[in-house]
């Protein structure tokens, strides 16, 4: 709502409607790209849309064929993983950033980073194999990411502990 | 739009699929409707995989998993 009012305000103000005005017609979207770029609602709307058409897709297709409508959901979600991928690349880089303004180093950082993407690609194909009634197999690819997180935070545990070591008189 | 587009195609497939396994079993051939089945599930696989492959990728560089 505060952005339809900021996006009124901007249009009723003279100086703001001559600059996008003389730009011609189709430059409206270029005012509202200004205006919502910052926002990202208009991503979020593609986002719900594609989830609710797959979702009464889906609905049907579950009754007819269920192996379809299992390939089905897994598209859609990596359909939406695509429209936020340059989202958390941003963030990522934010992170990278201040890691090294803080002069963290980078060994700690690609950590998490690791121990992240594990974690999603993990429940990614957990949620495809629960979606799939297959409990199980869910449950050990669960267990298998959680001890390859174990396995590459093994360096940092490490150095947690040597300082106390050190710290210890 | 690629993306939507590749969704629309699997419904269609599924349902496509879903007809001709009701119509051979209604003639009578239980198991050339089992293959249509397993047809339909290849394609679809195949259009998946691609995109699959594409996220998997995306996450490894993004993530630095090598």
């Amino acid at each position: 709502m505060t952005v339809l009012i900021s996006v009124s305000k901007l249009l009723t103000t003279q100086n703001a409607s001559c600059q996008y005005s003389s730009w011609g017609l189709g430059d409206r979207s270029k005012l509202w790209n200004d205006l919502l770029g910052e926002v990202e609602s208009v991503e979020i709307v593609r986002i719900l849309g594609i989830a609710l058409v797959a979702v009464f897709l889906l609905l049907i297709l579950r009754q007819l064929r269920p192996e379809f409508a299992l390939l089905g959901a897994l598209v859609a979600g990596l359909l939406i993983f695509l429209l936020i991928v340059d989202k958390i690349q941003g963030v990522l880089g934010l992170l990278q950033e201040l890691a090294d303004q803080a002069g963290i180093s980078s060994l700690y950082l690609h950590t998490i980073l690791k121990v992240i993407g594990i974690a999603y690609l993990t429940e990614f194909a957990s949620q495809v194999a629960k979606d799939a009634n297959e409990g199980a197999i869910a449950a050990k690819v669960e267990l298998a990411g959680k001890i390859i997180i174990i396995f590459l935070a093994l360096p940092i545990i490490r150095a947690i502990l040597d300082t106390v070591v050190k710290l210890m008189p | 739009m690629n993306g939507i587009d590749l969704l629309f195609k699997i419904a269609g497939i599924g349902i496509i699929v879903s007809i001709l396994h009701t119509v051979l079993k209604q003639a009578g051939k239980e198991e050339q409707g089992q293959l249509v089945t397993l047809a339909g599930v290849v394609i679809v696989l195949l259009l998946v995989i691609q995109l699959l492959a594409g996220f998997f990728e995306t996450v490894r560089t993004m993530f630095n998993l090598y």
